[in-house]
């Protein structure tokens, strides 16, 4: 089983999390969108990347711009893996491809260069390898430029070829100039670059000047021009024949170089490889560590014990919208252990908010991040699997079928370190039965090594041994007698606080109806049905 | 030389277009690099590779190809590049795909002749342009194409040259009206306005259901949804008022379009209306007659500068025009802008009696 699957990232929004991070460079944003998470066993992994991205973000913080121009360089960073890997398999690479590792060599030079000033280079487990004969070969021959070409030096055979090319280039252009300057003085023109030149036939002077010139021979004649093409004696058409065979020998032996080269490079294959490996990383942690600037992260604390406490939690989706509609956002804090936890509360008490953080913050830190909260210590797990009110329902089931795969299948995990977290059980089918079923389920999960968190609304699940209890606060009486209904939510204290076994569950339910304007004889016969002596058995049918 | 002329202006990038196929467009495209060859000049080219010429491009044939010399950097398709056969050096990767491959930037060791395919959209021309820039070039020229789309290409040079040829049309007087209609869209004039810059970006991240936009001196005043529009034009006449000066339209702007603001504007002046650039004008001949008899005035807020038109009398169906007598039709319609034959190397001189030579 993955750490997580696509469902339960949706839900906890940790797809929109992925979206802010940004790294420069395609292989940095190709890495995180392969990102795995770091297993329990990977756990001084895991350790090492936290302490290297809180330290990293620190730095950042002091001066964000200091980054700058690493990030532009690792923006010019592109994927030649496929390029690398072709030469492992014998196959000749182009010369756009010489360019762009020789290009490759210089920006990691230049990163390199870069984390050494910056002091930075605690970044890398290793520094980045330079390959300098490998940069040596690519450059050979070419003054240092950044460019790529196959110079001479790579073979003097090369170098000979070419001479006796630009020898009989240079003859073919001499002979070219000679007519485009007699032609400039009798026609104020030159050839084109067919080798040709019109003429109008109303100017018969120039028409007759062209005639006298012994390089040049009629091509065309209409009524309205006349055009007139080189004559290229034997001389020349020798001269074109043999650069039309140098030219042929300059490729044959330019491509021998390419094949010579692309061997070489193949041995340094595997260290550019492992180099573009280091970038792509380097990308990514710059990246996460923009991000947890962002979001104010801290670095989340290992524990040994199965617990996870958490202090002023935030999911910073529900936050942003919270904060978009002009309300205080309450963070979330709790400490939990191995077995069930129980969250209850009223309707709109963000119960259902809690385990999206409960299990975003977890899943967050698993995979190296900063985590928006005050602080965090938590026992890495196994995999998270949520099902919560917006899960989608698998085709051709019912919302409570398909819950009870959801629960076969994570139950079929229960041994291992995992995170479960379920929004409002068995709440799709009748109250009775749904109770019944939640009632087992919990039963048989509070004996496991998984975390289980669960939201509910039936009060008898509160009361299986070994369950801890959270409940939402809830509303304020007296805030709700100052308020008007459509402001409720002002009214709700979010945060969790340990229930009392004593104390019966509150749903509020009452008091909104009474908030809301329900028939004061309707409210008041429901507030004495829900009385403490009675409410138990009135409200839960399994009771007992 | 004309190449010359266009460098003292202090023209620094120089596209040529086509009115239609076979308008000699890429003959001009080569005397100019030729002539700017023999000024000694560091030049660079590529190609806005589009529609037909696209498919060409694709399958290697038809399209008319243009000499490199050594020194000069062209910014063409990988493939294409490589099998020129021409000894080059590669200067650079632009991470711009064709068909063809990605569009590389590269410098001739040796001459020869190449097909070009180059950037697609004036965006990644651009981005083209501002790499060659850095390379270190005099002059950079970008051999257009024919279609509407095109026009990419002077959006992002500094001058046009303009290739018209009898292709086009047979008929002289067909031939000449197309050519004064495209010149009329090609050459509308910038929108005078102190706050265009900060207008003009505005105006540009407009949301897409916005179709007007109304301009005040102080800037935009109010904006018209496309529904609005489409369904109650009658809202110009309500939300323009005496401070109005001119209306900007997002998109196209088609003879409907234009005859919806004209009748529905206020009376008291004749509107200024506002268009991004001149790929955004649709307008017939009778569009513009429109215009006129409203006394309104067409402004963009990207302009294009045309240097100069060439002629070519070659028509694929009838043979060829009398090149003289076309040169100076078409010369004196698009008096002042400069026409020449290049394949007769002759240019329209106003005033005189027939057709002089050049240089």
């Amino acid at each position: 089983m993955p750490f997580l699957d696509a469902e339960t990232t949706r839900q906890l929004g940790l797809d929109a999390i992925w979206a802010r991070i940004k790294p420069e460079s395609s292989l940095g944003r190709t890495r995180l969108r392969k990102i795995e998470a770091f297993r329990p066993e990977e756990w001084s992994e895991l350790e090492n990347e936290l302490d290297r991205l809180e330290h990293l973000s620190t730095l950042l913080r002091d001066d964000a711009k200091k980054a700058d121009n690493l990030r532009f360089l690792l923006g010019s960073v592109r994927d030649i893996s496929g390029s690398l890997q072709r030469s492992t398999q014998r196959v000749t690479l182009d010369d756009m491809e010489f360019y762009e590792i020789k290009k490759l060599l210089a920006i990691v030079e230049k990163i390199h260069s870069e984390l050494v000033t910056l002091g930075w280079t605690f970044c890398l487990d290793t520094p980045l390898d330079l390959c300098e004969e490998c940069r040596e070969a690519l450059g050979r021959g070419q003054g240092g430029h950044t460019s790529f070409y196959v110079a001479d030096a790579y073979d003097e055979k090369l170098a000979q070829i070419r001479t006796e090319r630009v020898r009989l280039e240079s003859v073919l252009a001499t002979f070219r100039a000679s007519v485009d300057s007699v032609l400039v003085r009798t026609a104020g023109r030159v050839l084109s670059m067919d080798g040709d030149i019109t003429v109008s036939t109303s100017d018969q002077e120039v028409i007759a000047a062209l005639d006298d010139i012994a390089e040049l021979c009629r091509k065309q004649e209409t009524a309205t021009f006349v055009t007139f093409q080189l004559r290229e004696d034997e001389r020349i058409q020798d001269v074109k024949s043999r650069l039309s065979q140098v030219r042929e020998e300059e490729e044959e032996r330019k491509q021998q170089v390419r094949i010579e080269l692309s061997a070489f490079v193949a041995t340094f294959a595997p260290r550019l490889l492992t180099t573009l490996d280091q970038l792509s990383y380097l990308d990514v942690l710059l990246a996460k560590a923009t991000f947890a600037n962002e979001i104010d992260g801290i670095r989340p604390q290992l524990s040994e014990g199965a617990r996870m406490h958490v202090v002023e939690g935030r999911h910073l989706l529900v936050e942003e919208e919270v904060r978009q509609a002009g309300h205080d956002y309450t963070s979330l804090s709790l400490e939990i252990s191995r077995g069930v936890t129980l969250i209850t509360g009223p309707n709109m008490g963000g119960k259902t908010v809690s385990l999206k953080t409960i299990g975003l913050l977890t899943a967050m830190a698993q995979y190296g991040l900063l985590v928006p909260a005050r602080f965090m210590e938590f026992q890495p797990r196994q995999f998270i699997r949520a099902h919560l009110a917006e899960a989608t329902i698998p085709k051709g089931l019912s919302a409570y079928a398909g819950e009870v795969v959801f629960l076969r299948d994570v139950i079929g995990r229960s041994d291992e370190a995992g995170l479960i977290l379920v929004d409002e059980i068995a709440h799709g089918t009748n109250p009775v039965e749904g109770a019944g079923v939640a009632r087992a389920v919990i039963e048989h999960l509070s004996q496991k090594q998984t975390m289980t968190v669960i939201t509910t609304h039936y009060p008898s699940l509160a009361r299986c041994e070994g369950v801890y209890h959270l409940r939402v606060k809830g509303l304020d009486p007296d805030c709700l007698k100052k308020v008007q209904a459509s402001s409720l939510q002002r009214c709700m204290d979010y945060r969790l606080e340990e229930a009392e076994p004593s104390k019966p569950l509150r749903s509020d339910a009452a008091a909104v109806a009474e908030a809301l304007g329900l028939d004061s004889t309707i409210v008041q016969r429901a507030k004495e049905l829900l009385a403490p002596s009675t409410t138990e058995e009135k409200r839960d049918p399994t009771n007992g | 030389m004309f190449v010359q002329e266009i460098l003292d202006h202090g023209f620094r990038s120089v596209s040529v277009i086509g009115m239609g196929k076979n308008t000699g467009k890429t003959f001009a495209f080569n005397q100019l690099v030729m002539d700017a060859e023999r000024l000694g000049i560091g030049l660079a080219m590529t190609t806005i590779g589009l529609d037909g010429e696209e498919r060409d491009s694709l399958f290697r044939h038809d399209k008319p190809k243009i000499m490199l010399r050594p020194g000069q950097i062209v910014a063409n398709a990988k493939t294409l590049l490589v099998d020129s056969g021409i000894d080059y050096e590669i200067l650079g990767t632009t991470g711009i795909m064709t068909p063809l491959g990605e569009v590389i930037l590269a410098r001739a060791l040796s001459a020869g002749k190449t097909v070009l395919a180059g950037p697609s959209t004036r965006h990644e021309l651009a981005l083209v342009k501002e790499q060659l820039e850095q390379v270190g070039i005099d002059v950079f020229f970008v051999d257009g194409a024919i279609d509407r789309r095109s026009l990419s290409a002077p959006m992002v040079t500094d001058t046009t040259v303009l290739a018209v040829g009898a292709e086009a049309s047979w008929d002289r007087a067909l031939l000449l009206e197309k050519l004064r209609l495209q010149l009329r869209i090609l050459r509308l004039p910038a929108w005078e306005h102190p706050l265009r810059f900060e207008v003009g970006m505005h105006l540009r991240n407009m949301e897409a259901e916005v179709k007007l936009a109304l301009l005040s001196a102080q800037g935009l005043q109010d904006s018209i949804t496309q529904e609005d529009f489409f369904d109650n034009p009658n809202s110009i006449a309500e939300k323009a008022d005496g401070s109005t000066q001119a209306i900007f339209v997002r998109g196209m702007l088609t003879d409907d379009v234009l005859v919806k603001i004209l009748t529905n504007s206020t009376e008291e002046a004749p509107p200024i209306i506002v268009v991004l650039d001149p790929t955004s004008v649709f307008l017939s001949k009778q569009g513009f007659h429109k215009l006129d008899s409203y006394q309104a005035v067409l402004n963009v807020l990207d302009a294009i500068h045309i240097s100069a038109v060439t002629v070519n009398p070659f028509n694929s169906r009838y043979g060829h025009a009398d090149p003289l007598r076309l040169l100076a039709d078409v010369g004196q319609a698009v008096y002042p802008i400069p026409a020449f034959d290049m394949n007769l190397g002759i240019r329209y001189t106003p005033g005189k009696e027939g057709i002089d030579a050049i240089s």
